[in-house]
């Protein structure tokens, strides 16, 4: 009979595939393999699945029509599907960085594409978009977010 | 927006917000807000844009925009619109747990 520190060991080495083979199986379209942009790792900041960001992430309710409202004709984005997918496409393509809101004095995850003017700002957990829009001032204004790691 | 390109005023931004929030009645201490974004829009007087949640001493959840009344010709909270079941809503955002706890003690898993 194998010793007992042995079976703890086999459980444990069990357990760990197990544990493994479960955070792999994801749901999600077959035809779109998760693919980590190698833009997306923030100085200083883990990497993060953009494209599962972009997929799972949510407007907290009410928030995306309140953004497109405010933040709609700034954009070419002719409805609101239109300003919903741009806010996803920036998190899929854009660059990712952290920074601190300044008037929340939280960290967010911010992306952002040089070539649309397109930023979008997440919660640090990745659940929620909290705003997207073109800034008034291109690349200057993540750059010059609070504790911004924004690298132009 | 100023040259160097920070909204400046944001700590104001807060003041106002505050302001907006006692005139509707929502007393503090006892709310707490949660989910708020600068929204890089600057407002009359080099104040930005910001959006968010607010959680009141009635359990109640109201999402607010801190805007410029051209009307008014002053700040307003528009958006300014109650959230129906903020903890169905709202249960798994850290920040509203956060803000539950601030006016109401620990939340229940």
């Amino acid at each position: 009979m194998p010793p007992v520190s042995l079976l703890r060991c086999l459980f444990a080495l069990a357990l760990a595939c197990l544990i493994g083979a479960c955070s792999q199986a994801e749901p999600g379209p077959p035809a779109a393999p998760v693919a980590v942009n190698p833009t997306a790792t923030a100085a200083g900041a883990p990497p993060v699945d953009v494209t599962r960001i972009a997929r799972d992430a949510t407007w907290a309710p009410g928030a995306l029509a309140d953004h497109f409202g405010k933040h709609g004709s700034e954009g070419p984005w002719p409805d609101i599907g239109a300003y919903d997918r741009s806010a996803r496409d920036t998190i899929r393509n854009g660059q990712a960085f952290t920074y601190i809101d300044r008037t929340a004095n939280v960290r967010r995850r911010g992306f952002y594409v040089v070539s649309g003017n397109r930023f979008t700002s997440v919660t640090e957990d990745l659940r929620r978009i909290t705003t997207h829009f073109r800034t008034d001032n291109g690349e200057r204004y993540v750059v010059l977010l609070p504790e911004s790691t924004y690298r132009p | 927006m100023t040259p160097d390109g920070i909204p400046p005023g944001s700590r104001t931004s807060r003041a106002i917000i505050d302001h907006l929030l006692d005139a509707r009645g929502m007393d503090r201490p006892g709310r707490a807000l949660f989910l708020v974004q600068s929204e890089g829009v600057t407002l009359p007087g080099d104040l930005e844009a910001v959006s968010g949640y607010v959680l009141g001493r009635d359990g109640r959840v109201h999402r607010w925009w801190l805007s410029w009344s051209e009307t008014g010709n002053d700040y307003e909270l528009s958006p300014w619109a109650e959230v129906p079941d903020p903890v169905d809503a709202f249960g798994n955002d850290a920040g509203f747990r956060d803000a539950w706890s601030e006016v109401f003690g620990r939340m229940s898993d």
